[in-house]
């Protein structure tokens, strides 16, 4: 199976008043080009972290990133900005932060798909199971719809990869699980995803489970 | 262009408080920038206004005088200069012609008189007695003198015949005479022969055979005017005056072609004021620049504080866009796109309320052609600059939160400038070349030759740095606030809690308040000071707020009754090295100038002096004096300076051995110069050369910098309703944690009362600190500036602070009124969020 991340060696400091602290140290990892794979451990053993290098959000303090085979470390924000736009979907935790609040359900699959140059295509509504919403409030959905659509937004980009940052933390069990499905959709679309999470049910379905614990892969 | 950014504008409707903040920033920086333009040119059309009014409106235009003409060549000055009036534009001449005076024969009498003729001035006389206008008309004063009456036909019959007395024409003059006030109205106190009242011909024609005949006193003098209306404006003036020199050049070059030329003079009385009102415009643009950018800069810090609070709530979406790839420069765009629109409909009510409340703080209510336009710019010019703040502010953040996180955050570099010492230094550097050139007015110089934008910068930049100071020591002060425990005093350490919590805006609003309180004061305080030293100047200079000359019968016998309530007679003996002031100790105070002076006390150090006593003022010698016309005095009290003396050289006496001595003797009043005029003549007393005390002096240099200051002033109100703005605007955006946070208290056992007093100590203490340290700062340097800046600092009293306490007072009131409604809002939001808010956090 092809690779789509390599990381060797990467760590990741933060100064804090406290003095530098490590959130991540250390890690090797492969991430295959399809499929789920779970960033799993505890809160603070930096499973986030590492999914914002691998979002080119973060630069790593130390280590390289090789995504499809181009070292993307050392790049400038130009081209990381090009590379996020391009080939990598980001949803974050909180539902709410993934939309834009003053524009339609409609709109911001609309912005989605326009930030990376893609036609939209709003059939993904009634795949995402919430039909007839286009011209709905953002606010007028409920947080498992919001994820839902973050996600909608997410493939509307047609992006390489797709990484969630504890995608069902904030959502009822019932939710969690449609979110879960569309995110099985995703990968049977061909877009592999990459979640930071300790949601059981979502390590259930992950093809790869990197375990974390203080900064480092132990498992 | 993708749909966040286009929808932009539209979004900025989900926040009200951000939009109206918005418009609130472009309102103020658009006013600032738009009223600093407005004003500076409207102080040169209020100099011209000044300058005119003190001009005769005869004056205005080109204006042609000659003297020794035969009627030939009178009568071709006119032609010449009608003809080119015609072709410069420049209206219709009044022409007036005079002889000299002289003894005319009327039926053997020889009564002095001089003969006139000027167009329309048999409509501008009151007839007593006949009024056909085909003979000459003869003034009162010559008719009583040589027995002229109706009919009398003089010079041996060549003349035509009276036909109407007419009254003498008297001080004070209507417009229509001001011109000619020299040849009209005779002066009663002058030697025999010296002046008379002139006898008009009909027309011109006659005046000029008059003239043939008789070659009188070497030929006649001529006027020629183009009376027209006073201009408003800079640029009308400047128009006038160009017609007129292009005239003065035509008519002179055809009558030298002519070799008449050098019996003419052609005078262009505007063209002085032309120039001074564009230097007082100048002038006073240059001196209001210095505020107008640091108020510009508060103005930008302002909509940057927008922005940033805009960030903080789009900082959500700002994330997510950033993490599909926009730049920190598209999403500067996207801030300016939701932002630009409440910023532009601010500049937009910025610009129109300078317009449309110009009179309200202008010297002028006109504006020169093309004002309008330089002020449009301007306010482009600052929206455009607003627009970059917002695109950099949000562009920096995204770069600082989200692109390189973790960074040095460049931020807080200018935290550690020492923004106080540089300001200080700056202030030192204005106030050492003001000490070394005071704005002091060089001979026949119209303007403060230096008061340039550095000399008259030196308040504010004091004030500027008692700001900077306040807001250093409240940062140190609010940065170790956590030490502070309190809790014996709950609401202040709730409150010193809450400003350490929101340091950022605590010392924002700090600086803004100092700095509108003390600019407040301090254009207030020199502005008065000026006003004061005007007032003060001009009526010791001329001693009472009227005066005119009268015979010395009036001394001897007294004032009539009803002038005597507001008048006294002073004889004047002015002497080499002194001027010697003989009054009337129990008439004096009624008349004189006084300035804040005790009027007993006066009176009674007057009533003091015996005959051979006088007092000594200013720097006149004491002990025992000889005085020409008075003798020998001894002077018995002393005082730095006196009406019409001011603080030269002289001595007040209440004798002398013989009042024929005194030359000059003049009836000072504390009425208007119209009131003693008219008294004088209703009680039948001769009078010369009455002048009023406001047309003394030249007040225009003290207008300029009065002009300056009140801009000053109305920049410091500017100034404290944005201070009173960002007050408002720090406890709205607290106001859910606030509200919280004292609910939680006051359920935990906080006294309502505490909780109110913490409100009033946390606000009241911003309020306070600007009070105190703004009302000091520009206290002081009123006190100091005013005396820097008077222009005639040899004309006592210099100019000092006037009395601010009064200010003081309103602006302390004010504070207090805007603490106390804050408080009120910021109290009623706790009592309100108590179940909700906390079910709900």
């Amino acid at each position: 199976m092809a690779e789509l991340y390599e990381v060797r060696g990467v760590g990741v400091d933060y100064r804090t008043p406290a003095g530098v602290v490590s959130a991540v140290r250390g890690v090797d990892l492969d991430v295959p080009a399809s499929g789920i794979t779970v960033l799993a451990g505890p809160s603070g053993s930096g499973k986030s972290t590492l999914l914002r290098v691998l979002g080119l959000i973060d630069r790593p303090t130390a280590g390289t990133v090789v995504l499809d085979g181009a070292d993307v470390g050392g790049l400038s924000h130009k081209r990381r900005r090009a590379l996020r736009r391009d080939r990598i979907a980001m949803v974050f935790q909180a539902p709410p932060d993934n939309l834009i609040g003053h524009l339609s359900v409609g709109g911001n699959l609309r912005a989605a798909a326009e930030s990376a140059g893609r036609e939209t295509d709003l059939g993904v509504l009634e795949w995402l199971g919430i039909p007839g919403t286009r011209s709905w409030r953002v606010e007028a959905l409920s947080g498992g719809q919001q994820q839902r659509l973050a996600f909608g937004c997410a493939l509307a980009r047609s992006p390489s990869v797709v990484l969630a940052d504890e995608p069902t933390s904030q959502l009822d069990s019932a939710s969690a699980l449609l979110v879960l499905d569309v995110l099985t959709g995703l990968t049977e679309r061909g877009v592999p995803v990459v979640a930071a999470s300790h949601d059981s049910e979502l390590v259930d379905r992950a093809d790869r489970v990197v375990r974390l614990r203080e900064g480092e892969v132990v498992g | 262009m993708q749909s966040p950014w286009r929808a932009a504008p539209r979004a900025a409707g989900s926040s009200p408080l951000t939009v109206l903040v918005a418009v609130v920033a472009g309102l103020l920086l658009s006013f600032v920038g738009a009223a600093a333009v407005l004003h500076a040119d409207s102080a040169g059309n209020a100099a011209i206004d000044y300058q005119a009014g003190r001009l005769c409106p005869q004056s205005v235009s080109a204006v042609f005088d000659g003297g020794g003409l035969t009627a030939a060549e009178a009568e071709r000055v006119v032609d010449v200069v009608g003809e080119q009036a015609r072709a410069a534009g420049a209206g219709t001449p009044l022409v007036a012609l005079y002889s000299s005076v002289r003894q005319n024969d009327f039926d053997g009498k020889h009564p002095w008189s001089r003969f006139g003729y000027r167009d329309g001035a048999m409509d501008n006389v009151t007839v007593l007695e006949g009024g056909s206008r085909d003979g000459l008309w003869v003034p009162q004063s010559v008719a009583r003198d040589g027995g002229i009456t109706l009919g009398s036909r003089g010079l041996g019959g060549t003349l035509p015949p009276v036909t109407a007395i007419y009254a003498d024409v008297a001080d004070p003059v209507s417009d229509y005479w001001c011109a000619e006030r020299q040849r009209i109205v005779p002066n009663p106190l002058a030697a025999e022969g010296a002046t008379a009242a002139p006898i008009w011909f009909p027309d011109r024609a006659r005046f000029a055979a008059y003239l043939d005949r008789e070659q009188a006193g070497g030929g006649a003098a001529l006027s020629v005017r183009f009376p027209r209306p006073v201009p408003g404006t800079v640029d009308d003036a400047a128009s006038v005056v160009a017609v007129g020199a292009d005239l003065i050049s035509r008519v002179k070059g055809t009558l030298e072609a002519e070799g008449v030329g050098q019996t003419v003079t052609g005078s262009n009385y505007l063209a002085k004021p032309v120039e001074v009102a564009g230097k007082a415009s100048s002038t006073v643009w240059s001196a209001v620049l210095p505020l107008t950018v640091i108020s510009l800069l508060v103005g930008l810090a302002g909509v940057a504080a927008v922005t940033g609070q805009w960030c903080q709530r789009r900082q959500a979406e700002l994330r997510l866009l950033w993490a599909r790839g926009a730049g920190p420069a598209a999403l500067g765009g996207r801030a300016v796109l939701e932002l630009a629109a409440p910023l532009l409909v601010g500049a937009v009510a910025g610009f129109t309320l300078a317009r449309v409340a110009l009179s309200a703080y202008a010297p002028s209510p006109l504006l020169n052609g093309g004002t309008v336009g330089t002020a449009l710019l301007l306010v482009a010019g600052v929206f455009l600059a607003s627009l970059a703040v917002v695109a950099v502010v949000t562009g920096v953040r995204v770069h600082r939160t989200l692109q390189a996180p973790g960074g040095r955050n460049r931020a807080r570099v200018p935290r550690w400038v020492p923004w106080e010492l540089l300001a200080a230094v700056a202030a030192y550097l204005t106030w050492a070349r003001v000490r070394s050139q005071p704005v002091e007015l060089a001979f026949a110089q119209p303007l403060p030759k230096t008061a340039e934008a550095a000399g008259l910068a030196f308040p504010l930049l004091v004030v500027l740095t008692v700001a900077l100071v306040a807001v250093r020591l409240a940062r140190w002060g609010l940065a170790a606030a956590h030490r502070v425990r309190w809790w014996r005093v709950p609401a202040a350490q709730l409150a010193v809690r809450r400003l350490a919590a929101a340091t950022g805006s605590a010392v924002g609003i700090l600086l803004v308040g100092v700095l509108a309180v003390g600019t407040l004061t301090v254009g207030v305080g020199v502005a008065d000071a000026q006003d004061e030293a005007l007032r003060t100047k001009s009526g010791l200079f001329v001693g009472a707020e009227s005066v005119a000359q009268v015979p010395r019968r009036v001394a001897e016998a007294g004032l009539p009754a009803d002038l005597a309530e507001h008048a006294t007679v002073v004889g004047v003996v002015k002497a080499k090295q002194a001027t010697v002031l003989l009054v009337d100790p129990a008439t004096f105070t009624r008349g004189a100038w006084l300035g804040d002076r005790d009027a007993g006390q006066v009176a009674a150090a007057l009533a003091e002096l015996r005959p051979g006593q006088a007092l000594r003022v200013g720097a006149a010698p004491g002990g025992s004096v000889e005085l020409p016309w008075v003798g020998r005095v001894r002077t018995v009290a002393e005082a730095a300076s006196f009406p019409l003396i001011g603080s030269g050289a002289g001595y007040v006496v209440t004798s002398v051995p013989d009042p024929r001595d005194v030359a000059v003797w003049q009836a000072w009043s504390a009425e208007p110069v119209q009131r003693l005029t008219a008294g004088l003549g209703a009680a039948g007393i001769d009078f010369f050369s009455p002048r009023g005390r406001a047309g003394a002096l030249d007040g225009l240099p003290f207008l300029t910098v009065t002009w300056t200051f009140d801009f000053v002033t109305a920049l410091g109100f500017v100034l404290a309703v944005v201070a009173a703005a960002a007050l408002v605007l720090a406890v709205e955006v607290r106001r859910r944690q606030n509200a919280l946070a004292g609910a939680l208290a006051t359920r935990m056992g906080l006294r309502r009362g505490a909780l109110v007093l913490s409100h009033l100590v946390e606000l009241g203490s911003l309020a306070g600190v600007s009070v105190l340290a703004g009302s000091a700062a520009g206290w002081v340097c009123a006190a100091v500036a005013a005396p820097l800046l008077d222009p005639s600092p040899w004309l006592r009293p210099i100019a000092s602070a006037p009395d601010l306490l009064g200010l003081v007072g309103l602006t302390a009131g004010a504070a207090a009124a805007v603490v106390g409604l804050i408080c009120l809002s910021a109290v009623r939001s706790v009592t309100t969020a108590r179940v909700g808010e906390l079910i709900r956090g």
